[in-house]
């Protein structure tokens, strides 16, 4: 071997041992990240992680969530998708993982979420700055918990968490954060124009006993008391909304059967209406 | 095997028996993607399509490595034309840290047209043969051949000027 030959060989073999040697997930959840990604019928369309989910992690090993929780960000406010984005990959150096998730995302923020400009990986490090939005019932005993969260100040975020029977949940803060996604404004300059949550987000979420969920956050328009999701095979859900806030879990495949979500008025008006197509139909 | 006649109605051995294949080969195949590209995101993207089209497939696939590394090579072939004229907006995870010495021998590599750095990868990571890059780039191997001396003259002369 000649000397530009092996140093060749060197490269690649260094270049190539940054690869995993195994992949984050299965095909199977991969290709349902992808369905989602490219059917862009998540209520927010943010279609979310399915890496940070906690089942990859014994319960024993799960560090404090002001460690732990990586999570990642719709911008509300100002501020440009490229600088927003390279901004926080760098401050937070997210692995590929997140990375991933983030790169998902980036292909699908933008599209029908009210003022969102762009997404970012952020770290809830404090607890002090968390509100209770709504709660509900989730799949297979689980407990869907939405809250906001200002880890800095002029960044307004979501966090959902799914639950499960007995671990600890908001107010007496999760131990874990299964998944989810949070909608603020970018730090710095951009940030004082972020004063409302908006947005919302989904997540594709496996249970212990392996089937697949979507788990989705939504904020509503304002003046919503109720809101129903009906779904193709006929089935409907009334979520509960608190704080202007609604969430619900529901099997992958009927979330990607297409649905409809309405939200009402107290006087029973419809305010908003969005008719989901099945996944990967457009 | 990917499809067995035996069982190409049983949706549960398709799908196990691919699930084995993309926990195999996934790796490699995304370092191959990554090397060529020089993308990470266009890498697993690129691999994630050859998957998809190995599920689609309805041919009885004995060799499925084989079979998806040829369909790596022409779609990144494929994203490399979308790319030079796309404005691409998705963030590159941060560069790895290397040694200055891969450093420099990477940048010159990336600087390559696309068709060499596909046959210097082929060669000199994957290790294949003339014969069997030939196959996978669907050309004759004279072309690889010529292809792999002219991409090594060329990281000679800026490298090892």
């Amino acid at each position: 071997m000649t000397n530009i030959e092996t140093r060749l060989t060197a490269t690649f073999d260094e270049l190539a041992a940054l690869i995993p040697d195994t992949p984050v997930s299965s095909f199977e959840e991969a290709k349902a990240r992808y369905a989602a990604l490219r059917s862009g019928a998540v209520l927010d369309e943010l279609t979310i992680q399915t890496e940070l989910r906690r089942t990859k992690r014994p319960r024993w090993r799960r560090r404090p969530r002001s460690l732990t929780t990586v999570i990642v960000a719709g911008l509300v406010a100002a501020g440009g998708v490229g600088t927003g984005i390279a901004a926080a990959a760098g401050a937070f150096g997210p692995g590929p993982g997140v990375q991933h998730v983030f790169r998902q995302l980036t292909k699908s923020v933008g599209r029908g979420v009210p003022g969102a400009k762009s997404v970012v990986p952020i770290t809830v490090s404090s607890s002090t700055s968390e509100h209770f939005l709504v709660t509900e019932p989730g799949p297979e005993g689980t407990t869907i918990t939405v809250w906001s969260d200002s880890p800095t100040p002029g960044v307004n975020c979501f966090v959902s968490e799914v639950s499960e029977a007995g671990d600890p949940t908001f107010p007496g803060k999760p131990t874990q954060q299964n998944g989810g996604g949070c909608g603020g404004a970018p730090s710095s300059s951009a940030s004082a124009n972020a004063t409302m949550l908006t947005g919302g987000g989904g997540s594709i979420w496996r249970s212990s006993s392996g089937a697949l969920y979507m788990i989705v956050s939504s904020a509503t328009v304002p003046g919503t008391v109720r809101v129903t999701v009906a779904f193709a095979d006929g089935s409907a859900i009334t979520p509960t909304v608190g704080n202007g806030w609604f969430a619900f879990g529901v099997r992958y495949n009927e979330w990607a059967g297409g649905f409809t979500q309405t939200e009402y008025s107290g006087s029973g008006a419809a305010l908003y209406t969005s008719k989901q197509p099945p996944a990967g139909s457009h | 095997m990917i499809v067995d006649p035996e069982t190409a109605g049983d949706d549960v051995r398709l799908t196990a028996d691919l699930e084995e294949v993309y926990r195999a080969h996934w790796a490699a195949l995304v370092r191959l993607a990554w090397l060529t590209l020089g993308s990470r995101n266009d890498a697993e993207d690129v691999v994630q399509t050859a998957f998809l089209r190995l599920e689609q497939a309805s041919a009885q696939i004995d060799d499925p490595f084989s079979y998806l590394r040829r369909i790596v090579i022409n779609l990144a072939l494929d994203q490399h034309r979308r790319a030079s004229v796309a404005l691409r907006h998705r963030p590159e995870p941060a560069p790895p840290s290397l040694n200055p010495e891969t450093e420099e021998v990477w940048a010159n590599v990336q600087r390559l047209p696309l068709r060499q750095r596909q046959a210097l990868v082929l060669r000199f990571h994957a290790d294949l043969t003339f014969e069997q890059i030939a196959a996978d780039m669907d050309c004759p191997v004279g072309t690889v051949k010529s292809l792999v001396h002219r991409g090594l003259a060329t990281l000679r002369g800026a490298i090892e000027r």
